[in-house]
């Protein structure tokens, strides 16, 4: 960040995001209980569709997205991609444990079944998720940091690259008790399909804003993490000197100092990173 | 399967039953979202607390090595 920058421009910079993300949240929910006509068969119970639908193209994108930042990542080798495709996918799958729970309580209300096991819209979002579930083990397993995002990088493009064709082969499944309303721009009447697009809008903002909240902690830890390390070298850069060339002059400037210093040497001690007399 | 087919074509549900599911479904994603909120706000509390110690951490050694050059400039000029 800029720390030049005025502080009204910084905050102008920092908080139109999640400030048009409430506001769009706002108006989505406002359009959904007091603009969209109630549908003629589910009635009230459809109103789900605007929470569910969106979250579940957001989640989707999300993972497709978390794919193409792991492609730029191999391309340039710079770890904030790679904090960006993983932030992503996380972000994803909260989306997606939300999408899945949403359309539980949905098919309980208009079926009666929690879950459909023989419908392939279901089956294929939670193969999708189950499939991203390993994603975290899988990196987190890898203790090299270089190789770890690397290889999360390859399994973030490839998983990345099966989500649309799971969801093209399921478009061609035949029998399905699950609703295809976005196949046909006459599906949803002009009121409901405003409603859905502002959702659409507002779930997608509610993304990039914890998205972009999530990187910034993430880098924040990094840098943070460095600055950590940075501060113990320090601190044992003028005992590791004198101990590593007995011959090497040897200043005792006082002896506050050298009651501090060997308070800093037990604490190394302590660590295992110095051996005291 | 035929019989969840047949359910799709089946009448409403009435406001009371089915204004539960949705509330339910809202608060759901609601309370996931609140969470994961409050977690990252957690974080971010701990990395502050963290620059804070490593700041003071700072400043402290920096009084001190004030105070060693002070010293050491005494012993030269004396």
């Amino acid at each position: 960040m800029d720390s030049t920058q005025k502080p009204p421009a910084r905050l102008l910079r920092t908080a139109w995001l999640p400030v048009t993300t409430a506001l769009m949240i706002a108006a989505a929910l406002a359009l959904t209980f007091f603009y969209a006509p109630l549908e003629a068969q589910e009635g009230f119970l459809q109103k789900i569709f605007y929470l569910h639908v969106p979250l579940a193209i957001v989640t989707l994108c999300g993972f497709v997205y978390g794919g193409l930042l792991a492609i730029a990542h191999l391309r340039t080798r710079e770890v904030r991609y790679d904090v960006r495709s993983y932030v992503a996918i996380h972000m994803s799958l909260i989306f997606g444990v939300c999408v899945l729970i949403t359309g539980s309580i949905w098919a309980k209300g208009s079926w009666g079944h929690w879950w459909v096991w023989n419908e392939p819209t279901l089956d294929s979002f939670l193969i999708i998720m189950l499939l991203y579930c390993t994603y975290q083990p899988l990196r987190f397993a890898i203790e090299d940091r270089e190789r770890q995002a690397r290889y999360a990088s390859v399994f973030a493009i490839t998983a990345g690259a099966f989500v649309p064709m799971a969801m093209i082969v399921v478009r061609l499944a035949p029998q399905y008790v699950h609703p295809r309303v976005l196949s046909s721009a006459n599906n949803l009447p002009a009121p409901m399909g405003a409603t859905f697009v502002v959702a659409l809008l507002a779930f997608s903002l509610l993304y990039a804003t914890l998205w972009r909240l999530e990187v910034r902690v993430k880098l924040a830890r990094f840098r943070l993490r460095a600055l950590q390390r940075l501060a113990l070298e320090r601190a044992q850069a003028p005992l590791r000197a004198p101990l590593a060339s007995p011959g090497a002059p040897l200043l005792v400037p006082s002896t506050a100092s050298a009651d501090r210093s060997s308070g800093r040497r037990r604490q190394l001690a302590e660590r295992g990173e110095v051996i005291v007399p | 399967m035929s019989h969840l087919l047949g359910l799709i074509g089946s009448p409403a549900l009435p406001l009371g039953t089915a204004g539960r599911y949705v509330a339910a479904a809202y608060i759901v994603a609601f309370v996931i979202v609140a969470a994961y909120v409050a977690i990252m706000a957690l974080r971010l509390r701990r990395i502050e607390h963290a620059l804070g110690e490593l700041a003071a951490d700072a400043h402290a050694r920096h009084d001190g090595e004030d105070s060693i050059s002070a010293l050491t400039g005494e012993r030269l000029e004396g």
